[in-house]
């Protein structure tokens, strides 16, 4: 919130609370009182990051809306080159670890980066996706890119990564892999043996879904409501005037 | 002078010229002109304390 503060962003902060039992919720509504614009965004249960990541997008007002560790391992302040990627035209801007690693302020422990080296160059395989890191956790998107990603998404945890990608590929948004600033926390909570297996279960997971064609059955079902007035490709461009008097 | 114009503008923040010029080809059609869409901030940031 300094951060907000600081640089005089127009933003709104939504806090997702994934079921916790430590009184994350009783903290932030103390913060509430203090920062009118910081929301808290109860899953009701411990559902998992990607459906974490996924009610706070579809319940953010932003224009652009972005999501962010909790333990902020990229800096507030590297938004500003995701927001610079979308202005240059991207739809989804996707912050990378690994595209310049003198960007890594504190580096990760030697097999941490195996095994996020080895999931990487598997995801790249299997999903067809051609970015260096998909599990940076510091994401942005132009807002309607957003309520029709995550709308589509099914992966509620970990995996929830590479689907959102994947689906932003398909429907052919243009998305731009930016460097940022990162420093590891010790604390993560990732098991890279059990989250790292449960990972490729999801990645297999989405490969059968998208074979099955319930991506594209999801998408058509998509463009028969309200949520798809923009459609991704080609985009449509609207002029404030004309929204006004239409 | 459109030179000057054109560098100026050049110069401004990409980030500003994210949300203002544009801003309203960001937004669902059904919610533009609204005051809940004029009310709306420019940037959401979402934060999951997920376990």
């Amino acid at each position: 919130m300094s951060c907000v503060e600081q640089r005089a962003w127009d933003a709104e902060v939504l806090l997702v609370d994934d079921g916790s039992s430590d009184g994350t919720p009783q903290i932030v509504h103390r913060w509430m009182e203090r920062y009118p614009r910081l929301h808290l965004v109860q899953n009701g249960g411990n559902r998992g990051k990607g459906y974490s990541v996924r009610n706070g997008l579809l319940q953010a007002a932003g224009d652009v809306v972005m999501f962010t560790d909790a333990d902020l391992s990229a800096p507030m302040e590297e938004a500003e080159l995701l927001l610079a990627a979308l202005a240059q035209g991207a739809d989804v801007a996707i912050g990378s670890r690994w595209m310049d690693k003198t960007r890594q302020t504190i580096h990760q422990p030697l097999y941490r980066r195996f095994f996020g080296r080895c999931f990487n160059r598997l995801t790249r395989t299997v999903m067809g996706l051609p970015f260096r890191d998909t599990q940076c956790g510091f994401k942005a998107f132009k807002r309607p890119a957003a309520q029709v990603i995550f709308r589509l998404q099914r992966i509620e945890r970990w995996g929830f990564d590479p689907e959102i990608l994947f689906i932003a590929r398909k429907l052919g948004y243009h998305i731009r892999e930016v460097p940022v600033t990162w420093g590891h926390d010790e604390r993560s909570r990732m098991s890279y043996l059990k989250d790292g297996m449960k990972m490729l279960e999801e990645m297999a997971t989405i490969r059968a879904n998208s074979l099955a064609g319930r991506y594209d059955e999801a998408i058509a079902a998509l463009k028969d409501t309200s949520a798809m007035v923009t459609p991704p490709v080609p985009p449509v461009k609207v002029s404030l005037s004309s929204q006004a008097h239409g | 002078m459109r030179g000057a114009s054109e560098a100026s503008f050049q110069a401004r923040p990409q980030w500003d010229l994210l949300f203002r010029p544009t801003a309203a080809t960001f937004r669902p059609t059904a919610a533009t002109g609204t005051e809940e869409a004029m009310a709306r901030p420019q940037l959401s940031i979402v934060i999951p304390a997920y376990n």
